[in-house]
């Protein structure tokens, strides 16, 4: 699970995200939204052991990323918007190194498994710098399943994606949920917010808007007076800030 | 201490990278073309080692004490430059991908520095081995040219890395006060240990002097830790002494290293920033050009507007542009500027020659005009690689974006170059009329240049390589397209010269016909380019893909 408590994170004068706590819990899928500049990338980058917070304690399947970073990192898959592959190795490489990294034992069945589920077998050696934007997605996505994490972060994880890439991505992530795996979301795309996630932490401005169930979002929303469908429900909760301190 | 394992997974991808290397080095030599390009790479890089090796035999082989002297000293000037010149926000560069996929991996911080010092690994062997042959005129032993050559660019790259870690470990206030105080500290024990030598050996070889700054105790103090690179230098067997300076030279390394592992500190945030800010600049400056892209850098110039004076087609938009973005790197430009002066007046001040020194200075600025600045001032069609597209879709004709495109570089080289020949007129007074020549020269000339080195890149685009001149297909083809330009620039100079001779055999009263035609001939070249860059750019397909 990801526990988040009291995270700051400030560049100098700026702060990007101020006084954030929340929880994951196994099997939730919590989509990450907010404008541009709200703080979802920083908060993501904390998340992901990349940068240290400026405040706060964030931990990941019980381990501090500060005090335990390798073995909160050994718990989670990180998959970005767009994967930055080594160029030059092929798909079959990128998935040999992760599973070396996470000390993946006997890697060659899942990972075929996997390549045939996103349809990259006949990639298999293909180098990455001939792949598409939505092919590096999906070995992005390949090799973050690989070693099977309890917790599962993506960034935009629809990006370059064709349909059929789209419909099985959200299945496996629903499975992957169904499973007891922890997954947090961070997307522009509220329908796929709507359709995969069971709860919603919305930011503004580096601090927390709404933090809690979908179903809780709309009965809110009701309670304000304004039109149940998330896309109102966000552009009441980002625009207008100062009235909309909701949630919880 | 916890000293850092060998992470399995990172052996096993600095193996799969190296390999990954090798076969793309390889598979572009299965066509027939790149076959060639290939061996026309191998035979230029000989052709470069042979030039520079017959360069570095022609010179007066160093004695030992010179070796003993000078190594030292130039490591100890080599660090604190790099203290001077780094930032508090510097980090140790990775590439993209080692941010994405390394930084939110199960990996210590530790294993991950050691990591990208041995990526450097063989990069660092073959610099060294370079270096060596250049070294070998000087030295008795090549195995102690090669092995001082390794140390010494494996310690820059860990002082470099050492400064980014105590960026990374204090506030950058607190990393201002240190290194002001360092470097106020050794400027002071090295001013001190200066002082005394010059006074006590006034008249004496720069040799004496070095040697007397070694004995002084501040020249001790500040030269120990380099000392072992003189000793090895002029080592004069292979055991011992080889090999007991090169056990002390790598030991004294390794207490770095381990220092450096020691310290512990958490860089990665710094190194993803670094890493970014070098991806942008990448980016904006279409590969490597130092100061066509600087505009996020905070400068501090940001807040100054650049007046949108002319139309001229839509020429006046496009200047305006690249003027605004050369005013807001206006640091790098600062920099070049400071270099070329540097690079100039320093002959000038050494050297004793008054005559000596302006030719020296001319063929320096001649040098400089054709083959730095374009390089540097990639202000043009160069810069914008990634935005062919855009430029292509702007409703202006193709003649006003090549000129639009032209004007900004050639106006800043300009300039640049009559700063230059301002200073030399003050330093040579007597030399005035033919610096103003050159001045009066310099426009043209700066048009046929940016002008052929922009319709090379737009007849055949490229990056310039990432990865050094091990990419032989990269590296010859670049090398190719340079002799290239350089040909095509000394037919322009030839036709120019023979319209001037012939001006000067038919009227030899006096030079001003044979200088007037001259610039005429090359006023006529360079127009003569312009139809042939905007056919180029009209023919340029944006939707292409360029190749690091």
């Amino acid at each position: 699970m990801i526990e988040v408590v009291d995270f700051h994170k400030s560049y100098g004068d700026v702060v990007a995200v101020s006084g954030l706590s929340f929880r994951v819990e196994p099997g939730q899928i919590v989509g990450l939204v907010g404008r541009n500049g709200a703080g979802k990338t920083t908060t993501f980058r904390a998340l992901s052991g990349v940068i240290p917070p400026t405040l706060g304690r964030l931990a990941i399947n019980g381990f501090d990323l500060h005090q335990s970073p390798v073995e909160a990192k050994r718990s989670f898959a990180y998959v970005p918007d767009t994967p930055p592959l080594f160029d030059l190795l092929t798909v079959w490489e990128h998935l040999e190194f992760v599973a070396a990294a996470y000390q993946v034992q006997d890697f060659q069945s899942r990972a075929e498994d996997l390549l045939e589920q996103f349809e990259l077998t006949d990639r298999r050696d293909t180098v990455a710098q001939e792949l598409s934007r939505g092919m590096r997605q999906k070995v992005g996505i390949c090799c973050g399943y690989l070693h099977r994490p309890p917790v599962m972060l993506f960034d935009e994880p629809l990006t370059g994606l064709d349909p059929q890439a789209i419909r099985i991505l959200k299945n496996s992530i629903i499975d992957y949920a169904d499973q007891g795996v922890a997954i947090m979301i961070s997307s522009h795309l509220l329908s796929l917010v709507e359709d995969v996630c069971t709860d919603l932490l919305i930011l503004s401005d580096g601090r927390e808007r709404f933090c809690g169930p979908l179903k809780q979002l709309h009965r809110h929303a009701l309670e304000l007076g304004v039109q149940a469908s998330l896309e109102d429900v966000f552009f009441h909760l980002t625009e207008k800030p100062q009235t909309a301190e909701a949630g919880r | 201490m916890t000293l850092p394992r060998w992470n399995r997974a990172l052996v096993l991808l600095w193996r799969m990278r190296l390999r990954a290397r090798v076969r793309h080095l390889f598979s572009g030599m299965r066509s027939l073309k790149g076959a060639l390009a290939a061996l026309g790479g191998v035979a230029l890089l000989g052709l470069w080692i042979g030039n520079v090796m017959w360069g570095v035999s022609m010179q007066q082989p160093r004695s030992a004490d010179w070796l003993r002297a000078a190594a030292p000293l130039a490591m100890l000037l080599f660090c604190l430059l790099n203290v001077l010149l780094s930032k508090p926000e510097t980090g140790i560069v990775f590439s993209e991908s080692e941010v994405g996929q390394l930084f939110p991996g199960p990996f210590h911080r530790r294993e991950l520095l050691v990591y990208r010092l041995a990526g450097n690994l063989v990069s660092t062997l073959a610099l060294s081995l370079l270096f060596s042959l250049f070294l070998l005129r000087h030295v008795p032993l090549w195995s102690a040219a090669a092995v001082t050559a390794f140390c010494a660019i494996w310690l820059v790259q860990m002082v470099q890395m050492g400064l980014a870690l105590l960026g990374a470990v204090v506030s950058r206030h607190a990393y201002g006060h240190i290194r002001r105080s360092i470097l106020l500290l050794c400027l002071l024990i090295m001013g001190g240990a200066v002082g005394m030598s010059i006074r006590q050996h006034s008249g004496h070889s720069l040799v004496e002097v070095a040697a007397s700054i070694h004995s002084s105790f501040a020249g001790r103090v500040l030269l120990w830790p380099f000392a072992g690179y003189g000793e090895l230098l002029a080592s004069q067997r292979l055991f011992p002494d080889v090999l007991v300076w090169s056990g002390v030279v790598v030991g004294l390394n390794l207490m770095y290293l381990c220092g450096l592992i020691w310290l512990d500190a958490d860089y990665l945030e710094a190194s993803l920033q670094a890493t970014r800010r070098m991806y942008i600049r990448r980016q904006r400056g279409g590969g490597t050009g130092r100061a066509g892209g600087r505009g996020e850098s905070g400068s501090g110039f940001h807040s100054l507007r650049f007046p949108r004076w002319l139309w001229i087609g839509g020429a006046g938009l496009i200047v305006w542009r690249q003027m605004v973005t050369a005013w807001r790197a206006a640091r790098g430009i600062i920099i070049v500027v400071a270099f070329l002066v540097l690079a100039i007046a320093a002959p000038l001040v050494l050297s004793g020659d008054p005559l000596g020194l302006t030719h020296h200075t001319m063929i320096m600025l001649g040098v400089v005009s054709v083959v730095f600045i374009p390089q540097m001032l990639r202000l043009d069609f160069r810069a914008d690689i990634d935005r062919m597209a855009v430029l292509k879709v702007l409703p202006l004709r193709p003649a006003a974006i090549v000129v639009g495109q032209l004007i900004g570089p050639i106006v800043i080289a300009s300039l640049l170059q009559w700063m230059i020949l301002a200073a030399c007129a003050a330093i040579q007074p007597e030399w005035r009329w033919g610096l103003c020549v050159a001045a009066a020269f310099s426009l043209p000339v700066n048009y046929l240049v940016f002008s052929v080195e922009n319709l090379a890149f737009l007849l055949y685009p490229y990056r310039l390589p990432r990865s050094g001149i091990a990419d032989f297909h990269a590296f010859s083809r670049h090398m190719l397209l340079t002799c290239v330009k350089m040909l095509v620039l000394l037919v322009c100079a030839g036709i120019c010269g023979g319209v001037g001779g012939l001006v000067l055999w038919l009227d030899n009263t006096t030079y001003t016909p044979m200088l007037v035609s001259m610039w005429c001939a090359c006023a006529v070249l360079t127009s003569a380019m312009l139809p042939l860059v905007c056919n180029a750019y009209a023919r340029y397909d944006a939707s292409q893909t360029v190749a690091d």
